[in-house]
Order: C-alpha cells, then sequence, then structure tokens
C-alpha cells in the first residue's frame, strides 16, 4: 500500500495538471495478474490477463482483452481450463490523469472440467459466450505509463457434452501498464 | 403465412434498394461486438450469445446489419442448446435525422438468416441437429455515443423455417433426462433475441 501511494504521489506531482492524458488517440496495453471468484462453486482463480485499448473518442475506447487460466487456488478441480477472450468497448469519464470507465464486452470462453476423482478423465471442452460488463479506472503518468485497476464480471456456462458448470466470476486485476499516442 | 413473410421482407429490401441509395448518407461501413439472449425457447431458461456485425448504410434513413451469432442455452441442467446463426436485416430508421451524436434512433428491423440448431441430453449421451432458415422481424434503437460510435439495443423475433427440433424433460422411475424431438418436413419454431451490440463506424465505402 505505501509503495502505492508513493507511485501515485509520484505521478502526480509530475504530471502537467491542466492535460488530460486518456483522450482522443491514445493506445494502451496492459499485462497482469488477474484474480476471480466464481459464487456458484465456490471457486478462487488466477489468470494471466491482458488488453490493448484504443481511444477513438476523447470518451470511447475500443478495447480487446484475454485471460489465461492458470488454476484455481483453493486446490478445487472443477475447472481445468477456462480461457477466454473478450472485445468491446469502454465509455470513460476523465479528468486530468484519472480516468475512471465503464464498459461492456463479449466474450468466448474455451472452458473444460477437471479430474474431480481418481479414474476419472478430464471433461469434454467448449467454447462458451460470455457477457462481460467492466469498471476501472486508468491514473496516468505524463508519458508512457499508468496504474490501472480494473474488474470484471462475467455471466456465462460451460455447457459441455459431459457436464455443465456456472461461469459467472466477479474478477479483479490491477498493475502497471503502457500508453503512447 | 411463410409466403407472406417473406414476400414482405423482399417488398422491403426492393422498397429500400429503389428509395434510398442515392442519398448521400450511404456508404457508412461500421463495425460492432454483439451479445444476444434467446429468449421464450422450449429450454425455459434464456440462452447467451457471442458476436459480431458490420453495418452497411444504403441512405439516410435504411441501414442493413450483417451479423453472425453463437448461442448456448442451458436445457434445465439436463442438456443444452447450441445455435449458430448467419445473416442480415434491413433497419429502418424512424426518425426523420436517425444517426445524430447523442440522441436515440429508434428503427424497424427485418431481415433472413442461415442457422444451425444442436441439442444435446446429458444423460443420454445423444444429441439432434438440424440446418434451417429463419425470418426475423423486430423494433430496436442505438444510441449514438458519439458521430461515430453507438450502443444498440434490440428486440428480435426470430422464426425458424425448417423441420422442428425440440425438447422436454420426461421423468422415467423418478429420473429426469431430456428427450428430444425432430420432425421432418416443414416446421415454425420461434424464439424471442434480445441483442446489445457497440458500433463504432470506419469510414465510408462510397459517398462521402
Amino acid at each position: 500500500m505505501a509503495v502505492l501511494l508513493l507511485f501515485l504521489f509520484g505521478m502526480s506531482i509530475s504530471a502537467q495538471e491542466n492535460e488530460t492524458v486518456a483522450s482522443k488517440g491514445l493506445f494502451r496495453t496492459t499485462l497482469t495478474f488477474a484474480t476471480g471468484y466464481m459464487p456458484a462453486n465456490k471457486l478462487n482463480n488466477l489468470y494471466l490477463t491482458g488488453n490493448i485499448e484504443y481511444y477513438v473518442d476523447d470518451r470511447i475506447s475500443l478495447r480487446g482483452d484475454g485471460m489465461y487460466f492458470f488454476n484455481s487456488m483453493n486446490g478445487d478441480k472443477t475447472l481445468k481450463q477456462n480461457h477466454s477472450i473478450y472485445s468491446g468497448a469502454a465509455y470513460h469519464f476523465a479528468k486530468k490523469q484519472f480516468d475512471p470507465f465503464i464498459g461492456l464486452q463479449t466474450g468466448l470462453a474455451y472452458t473444460q472440467r477437471g479430474i474431480m476423482a481418481q479414474g476419472v478423465a478430464a471433461g469434454a471442452t467448449a467454447y462458451n459466450p460470455l457477457i462481460s460488463p467492466i469498471a476501472g479506472f486508468n491514473y496516468y503518468a505524463p508519458k508512457w505509463f499508468h496504474l490501472f485497476i480494473n474488474a470484471r464480471y462475467n455471466v456465462g456456462k460451460h455447457l459441455a457434452d459431459d457436464s455443465i458448470v456456472p461461469l459467472n466470476e466477479l474478477s479483479f486485476s490491477f498493475g502497471l501498464g503502457f500508453n503512447i499516442k | 403465412m411463410i409466403r407472406i413473410n417473406c414476400r414482405i421482407l423482399i417488398a422491403l429490401l426492393v422498397f429500400c434498394a429503389f428509395t434510398v441509395n442515392a442519398q448521400k448518407e450511404g456508404g457508412q461501413f461500421s463495425l460492432g461486438v454483439r451479445n444476444t439472449t434467446s429468449l421464450f425457447t422450449d429450454a425455459g431458461s434464456p440462452g447467451t450469445g457471442f458476436g459480431g456485425q458490420f453495418r452497411i448504410r444504403l441512405g439516410k434513413r435504411v441501414n442493413t446489419d450483417w451479423f453472425t451469432d453463437y448461442l448456448t442455452t442451458d436445457l434445465n441442467g439436463l442438456g443444452y442448446r447450441r445455435d449458430g446463426h448467419i445473416g442480415w436485416s434491413v433497419l429502418f430508421y424512424l426518425g426523420k435525422n436517425p444517426l445524430q451524436s447523442k440522441k436515440f434512433s429508434p428503427f424497424v428491423a427485418a431481415g433472413h438468416c442461415f442457422d444451425y440448431t444442436k441439442v444435446y441430453s446429458l444423460i443420454d449421451a445423444q444429441y439432434k441437429d438440424r440446418w434451417s432458415s429463419a425470418v426475423q422481424l423486430g423494433l430496436g434503437t442505438h444510441y449514438n455515443l458519439s458521430e461515430r460510435f453507438d450502443a444498440t439495443l434490440m428486440a428480435q423475433y426470430m422464426n425458424h423455417l425448417g423441420s422442428d427440433l425440440h425438447s422436454h424433460i420426461k421423468d422415467e422411475n423418478g429420473v429426469k433426462h431430456l428427450e428430444i424431438e425432430k420432425h421432418e418436413g416443414f416446421g415454425l419454431e420461434g424464439h424471442i433475441l434480445l441483442t446489445l451490440s457497440l458500433n463504432y463506424r470506419l469510414g465510408n465505402l462510397w459517398g462521402r
């Protein structure tokens, strides 16, 4: 937390006060880890996640995301695979360095049920549509870098030949992103 | 009934093509992504869909949507249904000056699509599928967040024109399973599709 506050302080004193960084023509990208919670299965999941985003307007950006599933952190084997890709747009309320946003993406998940007991093979794979609203904020330094926090809620189901598993999940990610204009 | 539907669609298309093609707003090309929810199917629960579309505007009050959807539906935990749609719709704007920034642009939509449907029963490990075509008719509105970007909400009734494929739950000795029925010949099966899409105008294919 102390590091985060120092980082924010450092960015704020070095930024130009009257310029809104998040505006038309800005391109940003990130790569970080995300954690997610699936309430129906009580699963805590870990992902590698990244996105690319382009501001087509001072308020609107087009954005694509990807999430690579590592594992469920609580040792649960309900899911063996749960990778996903997303595309959509976000609406920004940017002012100076601070850039809160909301957005909506459509997603596709590649999923597979895990090995639930000894002698039982992993389940069939399936491609499943997702509806995925997002919200968060970016905090920009004058050049190149920004801090971001992103929340996502997925709505969908793993519907395969051998099992049905809800994929509804609230996930969070934060980190340092790269931006250029 | 079906012949009447097709005639209405064709008439609408011909009307559109001949009345608006020359207008200066024609040629705008947009690209978008969409989420579609399928309601009032025999599944009893809504299906969710992933898809995309592009738009080619033919004139001031007429646009066209060329879309594809992939929908999955949970059939009460006993199986699933998968639907694939690829098709087009004509959008006729109800307002005189549609697609203005920060305003709603309501429209009537009508079109046609080709589709694939698969219904799978988990307990029986069996499925039935079919290829068919469908016609759709609906209402919707864009909200133009900027000159080039809009969010669109649309409700359509899609009527499949082909063999009838449906499922129902059967209880045998206390064990529920999904019974799938496919009736060859010509059937009418419909559902409501709610679509929310985000679209960005990339440029013009012709005109200004």
